[in-house]
């Protein structure tokens, strides 16, 4: 399915944080948005899940306008993954992610939902701490377990809101493969927010670039990560490589910032 | 430099003539003072203190509404400037509404409103002894700042006593004799009578209490001060003597175990709303109903003294005031109505309001505090 | 191949270790049932009247059979008038109060929340008040205070939803308000008392006291309905709070309606409560302390935890005024004591035996 955003524009009282955003992701896509701290990014994905009313603007999911759909016939559609998520009394990671079948299934959980779980806990590698409390878990677990959960809703789009960002190199690669399969096994269109430009370089079939609430990119890795582009939106200078068609980027040290770093050490020493 | 000199010349001048105007008026003799000087008095109060009043009481605050006819039967009703909340009625005390309350009405009174306290100026604190927490420390606040002579106005043990203290206090002792007077001549009256009941002649009776609703069951044990000269005077036994109480007081009594007394007579002193006071009708509706409702609970429905119509209810005015005499009365009368053939206990309530509360309420026409009468 | 093998070993042991782990849980409800109703069949035969064992029961069997001979003296106004309803509004009062603070703990995100957080018990106190100081109320009659009371609890629900409902319903928002409102109407309760006589301000200060000697057939005629009912529809909302514990947003983005199923519960609650409120003024610590008990034994699954609350909450209550009824007969203690007595130490161990935090 696809998911079409028109002219989206969002704003807290007295911030305007998305500016008119247009973007257009397919099936079998993944997209990352990549951008600044305060870019919009996070908002953006809020408003496509409908957890955030745009004040103007419209997103379409498989030709359908999304506010005309209910919660649950969004949540049917999309699966989300929060930066994180804070139980009140901890539920244990087989409740939780047996929670992404809440959207398909009524007050008791199926035989079929508990089998979905089982086979998505497994292929995560979850089934060892399947019967932990999901508070007691490590950040990068926890991740884990939220991805989980939003895989056993069997969406049609995955919106991941920074979901590598307390994983380790190996689980990192780990989610981003099971969500690569996933794309193409499923017929699903990812989008997801990544601060890491390497790894949106090395998976995304497109990257959107934000800077203040608007598109200031998008195209494949090699049309947006240019040093151009990171110096105009990050204010960064870095070097871009490319090894076996993928492209990494790598910042170069900054001067300003070590010689401020030498005139604090000079305050502190008086 | 001329402008500042001639500046403060002016000011000095204007703030001599202020002080010698303030300090002229000073001089003249107060000639009312004179008039009302008045010998310290010292009175032994009912906890032991020594209290020293050195000027004529001319502004009087109580805490707890017993106190309020202990006033009216000294006559000095017209110096209370601050008051306990609780009771209301104008006819008995003029004026009441107007007087600030020192404290909210079912608050412990010994947190008083210091603030009101001092700001008016009060000559005499009268402080009720009742088993609540807090008197030493109101004691303490008030020490060399206000008189307090602590009574226990509200039950037999204390009355006399009380009322004498507060008579030399206040110069009323001839006020204060007359009622002890009354008073020692019905309590002689009664007991008179029933000092020779045997125990089998006297009925079992349960004192029943409440927060409102007439299935609650709170009473008093013979721990309480007074119970056992209740009992003696009136001539009955309760049934709840040796409960395990707290102080005298037993909140909750299981109904499992009341319907197995034996029960000759029952006193429902309920708060009823309404139900009782001056302006009350003489068929108050209220109290009619809350009989009907307690005498119809499971609990007493089958008991002999509801079957022997036994059952009566008492405002709450006839105890925990000086009027407790008038209770006495009326119970003496219900249970030993052979005894007491020529008594009538209205008519003793009808002396206490006329002589001693000084009000004009004509019994047989207006007010309501016991039902049935007989 | 053996990789897929080990997969497919892997998934049939956590199927096997999960439906263990569940029917582990259901199990603990499925064996409350009977231990409720051994409880109340028990707690009868106990009390200040002596009476026999088996006249005890042949007492209440003669009234489904009447060919069972008579018992002897009063047994049968004991046990029918007096000792089965007050259990049984015992029953009734502590599977309102313990499914409901399991409830409002998992709406309002607070694990502090009880029943009475939203101000509920203060609104049906100055309910009550208006009624006895003031005289004033919807229903005359017998049901005076207790309609007054009732209204007033619904009238403070109403003002929470519509004053938090401004800012989206948020548990925050909520529980601010109701404490406010809670604060409010406790004041409002202490000044209409300096208008009314002696006696109406005894019974009005009295009123919320939590007692369950004022109950009756006729009374639990009217809440047995409710409490059934009302309990029945949060334990069917109660696969909705399991989502809602994860956080507003998280349960949005699953389809559930955040607000409404906040709204619904919020009102559920207060109907039954306000009811319960009504008719035995305020009895505390159950509401707070059943949910707890029960997460510490059998997790957090609110499909279980809600039924399972309110059970514990009746046996909490029911043998904690078994007992405030023997201890010191024929006096008796006030139940909430003594709930919280026997509570307090369950409660205690079970945090001290629980690996981990609480929560």
């Amino acid at each position: 399915m696809n998911v079409v955003v028109e002219n989206l524009h969002f704003s807290y009282p007295g911030k305007d944080v998305l500016q008119g955003i247009d973007l257009c992701l397919e099936e079998t896509e993944i997209m990352c948005i990549v951008g600044p701290n305060g870019s919009g990014k996070s908002t953006l994905v809020k408003c496509i899940e409908d957890l955030l009313k745009p004040q103007q603007g419209r997103i379409i999911l498989g030709g359908t306008d999304s506010g005309k759909l209910s919660s649950l016939d969004i949540a049917r559609i999309i699966g989300y993954v929060p930066q994180s998520s804070k139980q009140i009394f901890s539920t244990t990671v087989f409740d939780t992610v047996l929670m992404g079948r809440k959207p398909h299934s009524s007050w008791r959980s199926s035989s079929e939902d508990v089998d979905v779980v089982i086979e998505i806990l497994t292929t995560m590698n979850l089934a060892e701490i399947a019967l932990q409390e999901f508070n007691h878990l490590s950040g990068g677990q926890q991740q884990r377990v939220l991805i989980a959960r939003a895989l056993a809703q069997k969406p049609k789009v995955l919106l991941l809101d920074e979901p590598t960002s307390a994983l380790d190199i190996a689980h990192q690669l780990e989610v981003m493969e099971i969500i690569h399969n996933l794309v193409h096994k499923q017929r699903i269109a990812v989008l997801m927010v990544v601060h890491d430009l390497n790894l949106a370089s090395r998976y995304a079939d497109k990257i959107v670039m934000l800077n203040d609430g608007v598109v200031y990119a998008s195209g494949s890795a090699g049309q947006i990560l240019t040093s151009r582009s990171i110096e105009d939106v990050y204010g960064v200078e870095a070097n871009i490589h490319s090894h076996r068609g993928v492209l990494s980027v790598t910042p170069v040290r900054r001067v300003i910032g070590s010689s401020r770093f030498h005139q604090i050490k000079e305050l502190h020493s008086y | 430099m001329n402008k500042i000199i001639r500046n403060i010349t002016v000011f000095l001048m204007l703030y001599g003539f202020t002080v010698l105007y303030a300090t002229g008026n000073q001089e003249k003799p107060a000639a009312e003072e004179i008039d009302s000087i008045f010998l310290p008095v010292t009175v032994t109060d009912i906890r032991g203190r020594d209290v020293t009043v050195k000027n004529s009481v001319e502004r009087i605050a109580y805490i707890h509404h017993g106190t309020a006819e202990t006033l009216k039967i000294l006559n000095v009703w017209d110096k209370v400037v601050a008051r306990a909340g609780y009771i209301n009625d104008e006819l008995f005390f003029p004026g009441i509404k107007d007087i600030p309350v020192l404290g909210p009405p079912m608050g412990n009174p010994y947190e008083p409103n210091y603030e009101l306290l001092f700001g008016l100026g009060v000559d005499l604190l009268i402080v009720e002894d009742i088993p609540m927490p807090g008197l030493e420390d109101m004691l303490a606040h008030l020490k060399g700042i206000i008189p307090v002579v602590v009574v226990k106005t509200y039950e037999p043990g204390g009355l006399v006593e009380g009322l004498q203290a507060l008579a030399r206090i206040l110069g009323e002792e001839k006020n204060a004799q007359d009622y002890i007077m009354w008073y020692t001549a019905i309590l002689d009256n009664l007991s008179n009578k029933t000092a020779n009941l045997t125990e089998n002649q006297k009925p079992k009776i349960f004192f029943k209490h409440g927060y409102g609703a007439p299935s609650d069951v709170m009473t008093f044990t013979d721990e309480m001060s007074y119970a056992p000269f209740r009992n003696r005077i009136a001539g009955c036994i309760n049934i709840a003597a040796d409960l395990p109480s707290q102080g005298g007081w037993a909140p909750a009594v299981d109904p499992e175990w009341l319907i197995m007394q034996s029960l000759d007579a029952l006193i429902i002193a309920d708060p009823i709303p309404g139900a009782f006071g001056s302006s009350a009708s003489g068929d108050s509706l209220a109290a009619v109903n809350h009989l009907e409702a307690v005498r119809s609970l499971p609990v007493f429905a089958e008991s002999k003294a509801v079957k022997d119509q036994a059952a009566y209810i008492i405002g709450g005015g006839l105890f925990g005031t000086p009027r407790f005499i008038v209770g006495f009365a009326y119970m003496a009368k219900w249970f030993h109505p052979d005894l007491f053939a020529d008594f009538d206990p209205q008519k003793i309530h009808q002396q206490y309001l006329t002589q001693f509360m000084r009000v004009n309420l004509n019994l047989s026409e207006q007010g309501f505090y016991v039902y049935p009468k007989e | 191949m053996s990789d897929v093998e080990a997969l497919l070993r892997q998934s049939k042991h956590l199927k096997k270790s999960y439906i263990k782990h569940k029917s582990r849980k259901k199990l603990f409800v499925i064996i409350l049932i009977p231990v409720v109703i051994i409880l109340v069949g028990s707690a009868v035969a106990f009390g200040t009247a002596d009476i026999a064992f088996f006249d005890v029961y042949s007492t209440i069997f003669r009234f489904f059979f009447p060919v069972i001979s008579s018992s002897t003296g009063n047994a049968d106004i004991i046990i029918w008038k007096l000792r089965l309803p007050r259990i049984l509004m015992g029953l009734l009062a502590g599977i309102a109060l313990g499914s409901s603070g399991a409830v409002m703990q998992v709406v309002l995100r607070n694990p502090l929340a009880d029943p009475y957080m939203l101000g509920i018990a203060s609104a049906a106190g100055f309910g009550a008040s208006l009624a006895i100081v003031l005289g004033v109320g919807i229903v005359a009659g017998p049901y005076l205070i207790i309609g007054n009371a009732f209204l007033f609890s619904l009238i403070s629900s109403g003002l929470i939803l519509a004053l938090s409902g401004r800012k989206g319903a948020s548990p925050e928002s909520m529980v601010l308000t109701g404490l406010a409102l809670l604060f409010f109407f406790q004041a409002m309760t202490t000044i209409i008392q300096y208008f009314g006589d002696s006696e109406a301000v005894k019974v009005a200060v009295f009123w919320t006291v939590g007692d369950l000697g004022k109950s009756g057939w006729g009374k639990l005629a009217i809440i047995t309905p409710l409490v059934l009912i009302g309990t029945g529809l949060l334990i069917w909302k109660s696969g909705d709070l399991n989502v809602m514990n994860t956080g507003d947003a998280s349960a949005k983005s699953l389809g559930i309606n955040v607000q409404g199923t906040r709204i619904f519960a919020m009102v559920v609650c207060t109907l039954m409560v306000a009811g319960i409120v009504s008719f035995t003024g305020t009895i505390g610590f159950v509401g707070l302390v059943a949910p707890h008990v029960v997460r510490m034994i059998i997790g957090t699954d609110n499909r279980i935890l809600v039924p399972a609350s309110g059970l514990i909450g009746a046996v909490l209550l029911v043998l904690s005024d078994t007992l405030a009824r023997t201890v010191l007969s024929p006096v008796i203690l006030p139940v909430g004591s003594v709930t919280a007595f026997l509570g307090v130490p369950l409660f205690l161990y079970l945090i001290m035996k629980k690996k981990g935090g609480i929560l």
